[in-house]
């Protein structure tokens, strides 16, 4: 991690948090239940759950068990979700009746969250690139009772169609470097080589995704890894083909904008639109966000 | 083998007996299975998993409604609903079945304080818990925890 020290405002900060342990969130499935009804159910079992100031059906959980181990969960009303991987969803902002793809799908969170913002309706393209993974994303998305959503198994990359969708996910494989808090193995960031390799795929995944988008349709491009490499060179690189243009994405959280430069790489000033998290911001993992239009 | 009508028309007499009035959302057939779904229409050229949520399994006796299927009915489903208590449900994860005179014959759903957990089975006079068996583990961890937190 050593490399971010430049970029990472706060660097002491950020390397206390990632010490931290992480609180948990949980996101009520607004499908199946009221937010204040599944509060009531779980303090009631002794759980403390405090709303998220900026978004009123999560709620920091805390208890005795696993918040995992508890009949609602079983039951579908909620899902466990760490806050920053609740924002790309809401820089997508789908809505009912809309044709949705989330083209690197499994486990299902955001999935799951974007079948509540379209209210269950719609066609909801929810894909991933091997049997094993969708096992978990079909899992979830059972679990939660999710109706309009069509679960898919094809390389991202090599998904078909063209222009048939209204808005398109692409929360991209990455080196993780952003999950640090949960996984110690990321703490000393990941290999150059990996990362690089990681960036041809995400690159690939992401001009995909504006083919499959309609012209003047949205797609988010969103990571859990701070490397420049993965996500502003990303996103760049379809910028430089002509394939997208930057939208400004205003998250309703304490955040950093995209990087201009790093080390030789020239990114330019466009890339402020971006949106980077850091785990000191708000007491959450880091990430990447990048709010893209397919052109008229 | 009856035609995919003559079994969507069994799904329909299926739910009704149940007591689900209307069904929320349509039906559609494949993989051997009737799935629940809201989505207009399926992609093509890439394979397919799951559409909505499978509903009822086609199987050589009649059809079968899924654990999942009756849970998302919730509800919906107003009758052949067994209630249960916290006990009799345990004895039903770990695979025994109850005596339970004076129940329905068939599949029913197995409820616990109102709400729809899943598929039981009621043949002469015991019940059986149809619940997938991963899921059934799960059920009951998380009644153990909160055995654990019950004040």
């Amino acid at each position: 991690m050593e490399r971010y020290r430049e970029i990472i405002p706060e660097w002491e900060a950020f390397w206390e948090a990632i010490l931290r342990p992480l609180p948990t969130v949980i996101r009520t499935n607004t499908l199946r239940i009221d937010p204040s009804d599944l509060r009531r159910r779980l303090e009631r079992k002794g759980f403390d759950l405090r709303p998220l100031s900026w978004d009123e059906t999560c709620f920091e959980i805390r208890g005795e068990i696993p918040a995992g181990n508890t009949l609602e969960h079983w039951l579908g009303y909620y899902y466990i979700q760490e806050a920053t991987q609740l924002l790309p969803v809401k820089a997508l902002g789908p809505k009912p009746g809309e044709r949705v793809l989330d083209l690197c799908a499994a486990p299902g969170g955001k999935t799951t969250q974007i079948a509540q913002y379209m209210e269950d309706s719609g066609l909801l393209v929810a894909n991933d690139y091997s049997a094993k993974r969708i096992q978990a994303l079909l899992a979830n998305v059972y679990r939660l009772g999710i109706k309009c959503v069509v679960v898919t198994e094809c390389s991202g990359e090599k998904f078909p169609g063209e222009g048939e969708f209204d808005r398109v996910l692409v929360d991209a494989p990455c080196s993780g470097e952003g999950v640090a808090r949960r996984f110690p193995h990321l703490r000393k960031g990941a290999p150059l080589g990996t990362v690089l390799r990681l960036s041809d795929l995400q690159k690939k995944l992401l001009v995909r995704a504006l083919e499959l988008v309609k012209p003047g349709g949205i797609v988010v491009y969103s990571t859990c890894t701070l490397a420049p490499e993965e996500n502003e060179g990303v996103v760049k690189y379809v910028l430089d083909r002509g394939l997208a243009e930057l939208l400004p994405w205003e998250p309703p959280v304490p955040h950093a904008r995209g990087l201009v430069r790093f080390g030789e790489a020239e990114y330019g000033p466009e890339m402020q639109k971006t949106v980077r998290i850091y785990p000191h911001h708000f007491d959450s993992e880091g990430g990447f966000i990048a709010v893209l239009r397919r052109p008229l | 083998m009856p035609s995919c009508a003559d079994l969507s028309e069994e799904v329909r007499r299926m739910l009704g007996e149940f007591g689900v009035e209307e069904i929320p959302g349509r039906l559609v057939f494949r993989h051997e299975a009737f799935w629940l779904t809201t989505a207009p229409e399926i992609p093509e050229k890439v394979r397919v998993h799951a559409v909505g949520v499978r509903l009822a399994r086609v199987q050589p006796h009649g059809l079968k409604p899924t654990s999942f299927g009756l849970m998302v009915l919730g509800e919906l489903v107003r009758k052949r609903r067994v209630e249960v208590s916290r006990e009799e449900l345990k004895e039903l994860l770990l695979g025994r079945a109850l005596r339970k005179p004076g129940l329905p014959e068939g599949y029913v759903a197995l409820c616990l304080d109102g709400e729809v957990l899943g598929c039981g089975e009621v043949r002469g006079e015991f019940l059986r818990c149809q619940i997938p068996l991963g899921r059934r583990q799960e059920l009951l961890v998380a009644l153990a925890h909160e055995n654990k937190l019950v004040l």
